[in-house]
């Protein structure tokens, strides 16, 4: 049976999110819940515009959001349709952007250059700047290997052993993505767009093996990065080196909202305190 | 004179790579240095009353020392001269030192899709004890050595040549040969693979065109022109990418 759209959910107006927004996560929790079942037609814009009483282009940023979650699909012409796979949003960035619509975003994450964070950061970064997320607090701590001390990893293949040049690579790719998170997060304060908007990094001297993201302290993705070989270009010459490599890194992710049943509190707990112990004991400022 | 083609071009017209193995991946005789192996086969021959010509007698190369082994028409000589090189490559491989880039021409190779083997006048023993030792083994299709105690089967025969070329599974003209010794480019023509001539030392380049290389890398540092080349490719060419 279809869900008449008098069902849903009314607009709160003491609510400070954008109407966009709470549109967005009213649908949202009606495709949760299977409300709208899987391949349904979603209400047109035009009444769902009527039925919330808000300009046709509220809706369509609403439509997007949950597109950007990959929640639904809009075919030109005829209109928004429910994914048929809604269990859950497929990959870590659609659980980045959901993570920066709550008051108060943490973002915690551990690996070796901070490259795939950058990416997934990038997209809710901007949507903050262009007013269409409105977190009033953004913590965004980075833990990472040391790249001006002596390590294990990446590594001159031929030696197997550390190598000043090598290092000085993964030194750069790291200060390239940092640096990029650090100043898109300061600048959403300076703007006075987040109130406290904090990007820190620390780094240690263990070797990157895997990378971790926390989200809000409840949700955990956790992938192992391989060691392969392969050749960089280091001062023009093609250089075999051991390299973590975590592009196609599958993601295990844990949620503490998940089954009951299920590990998942513990999980996000344990790492929690893995990462905080880190943060608080062996880790120490970066400064490239 | 210069060779018909430049690396890039024969690399772009082949896929498998055929590496030799003492000059392209490793110097073998580099702690325990090649005259020392050639003087201990010689008192092999000594010691069984052979009469040693003064051009073997003054020879480095002990391949050379076994292939005229073979021209004395004993077998059981040159099992013993083969064991006794099999048991000293053995050792000296060591002590083997790494060819600047060869590692790099490898794994640029393999990121590439392109299958490698090595065929080499060493035995395969050495040859898989290096690999083994320096983490090279996964990237190698085959490892085509020395025949036992048969030298007139190494290479410029062009026999080990042509089962490697067996082992990539590809047509001779597909592959290409990458060696630093007249009889690599001999070899590799008469197998009719496609050659470059590692020209590793000064005097090398112009018997190597002469013999016949399709291309040349000139240089100890020779072999980086090929990893760069085929990192490039790595890069661009749908083909061998993966």
């Amino acid at each position: 049976m279809a869900t008449e759209l008098e069902d849903l959910a009314g607009l709160d107006p003491d609510d400070p999110r954008p109407p966009s927004q709470q549109i967005a996560n009213v649908l949202r929790a009606a495709i949760r819940t299977r409300k709208f079942e899987p391949g349904e037609k979603l209400p047109s814009q035009h009444d769902i515009a009527r039925r919330y009483n808000v300009a046709r282009e509220t809706v369509k940023a609403a439509l997007r959001v949950l597109r950007d979650e990959r929640l639904i699909v809009t075919r030109q012409g005829s209109g928004a349709f429910v994914r048929a796979q809604t269990e859950r949003p497929v990959g870590l960035r659609p659980h980045v952007e959901a993570a920066f619509e709550r008051a108060h975003v943490t973002i915690d994450f551990a690996g070796f250059s901070g490259e795939t964070l950058h990416g997934v950061l990038t997209e809710p970064l901007d949507k903050i700047r262009a007013g269409r997320l409105t977190p009033e607090s953004v913590a965004v701590r980075i833990l990472l290997p040391d790249t001006s001390q002596p390590m294990a990893l990446p590594a001159l293949a031929q030696t197997q052993a550390d190598d000043p040049a090598v290092r000085q690579r993964a030194a750069r790719i790291t200060r390239r993505h940092t640096d990029a998170i650090i100043e898109a997060v300061r600048e959403l304060g300076d703007l006075g767009l987040v109130k406290d908007a904090r990007a820190e990094v620390r780094v240690h001297r263990a070797a990157p093996l895997f990378k971790l993201y926390i989200l809000n302290g409840e949700e955990v993705f956790f992938g192992f990065y391989p060691v392969v070989e392969h050749t960089v270009t280091i001062d023009g010459k093609p250089v075999a080196i051991y390299d973590p490599m975590g592009k196609d890194a599958i993601l295990f992710h844990r949620d503490i909202s998940d089954d009951e049943t299920s590990d998942a509190a513990q999980y996000v707990e344990q790492a929690r305190t893995w990462f905080d112990s880190m943060w608080s004991t062996i880790a120490y400022d970066y400064t490239p | 004179m210069n060779p018909p083609y430049t690396v890039a071009q024969v690399l772009a017209a082949t896929g498998p790579i055929l590496l030799d193995f003492d000059g392209p991946i490793c110097a073998v005789f580099a702690t325990i240095p090649d005259h020392t192996v050639a003087a201990k086969l010689r008192r092999i021959l000594a010691a069984h009353n052979v009469d040693i010509p003064p051009n073997i007698q003054a020879e480095k190369d002990p391949l050379a020392v076994l292939r005229f082994t073979a021209t004395i028409g004993s077998p059981d000589l040159i099992t013993k001269v083969e064991n006794e090189l099999c048991a000293a490559e053995l050792v000296a491989i060591d002590g083997a030192k790494p060819t600047p880039h060869a590692r790099e021409v490898i794994v640029a190779a393999n990121r590439a899709g392109r299958p490698v083997a090595i065929v080499s006048n060493n035995s395969a023993a050495a040859i898989n004890r290096y690999l083994d030792a320096h983490r090279l083994t996964r990237y190698i299709t085959a490892v085509v050595g020395r025949a036992h105690a048969d030298p007139t089967r190494m290479k410029p025969n062009p026999e080990p040549i042509l089962h490697a070329v067996q082992a990539v599974n590809a047509k001779p003209s597909a592959c290409v040969l990458i060696g630093d010794s007249l009889s690599d480019i001999e070899g590799g023509r008469a197998a009719q693979v496609c050659t470059i001539g590692y020209a590793n030392k000064a005097d090398k380049r112009e018997l190597l065109i002469q013999a016949g290389a399709c291309a040349i890398v000139e240089g100890i540092d020779g072999m980086v022109v090929v990893a760069q080349v085929l990192q490039g490719l790595t890069m661009t060419s749908g083909n061998y990418t993966r």
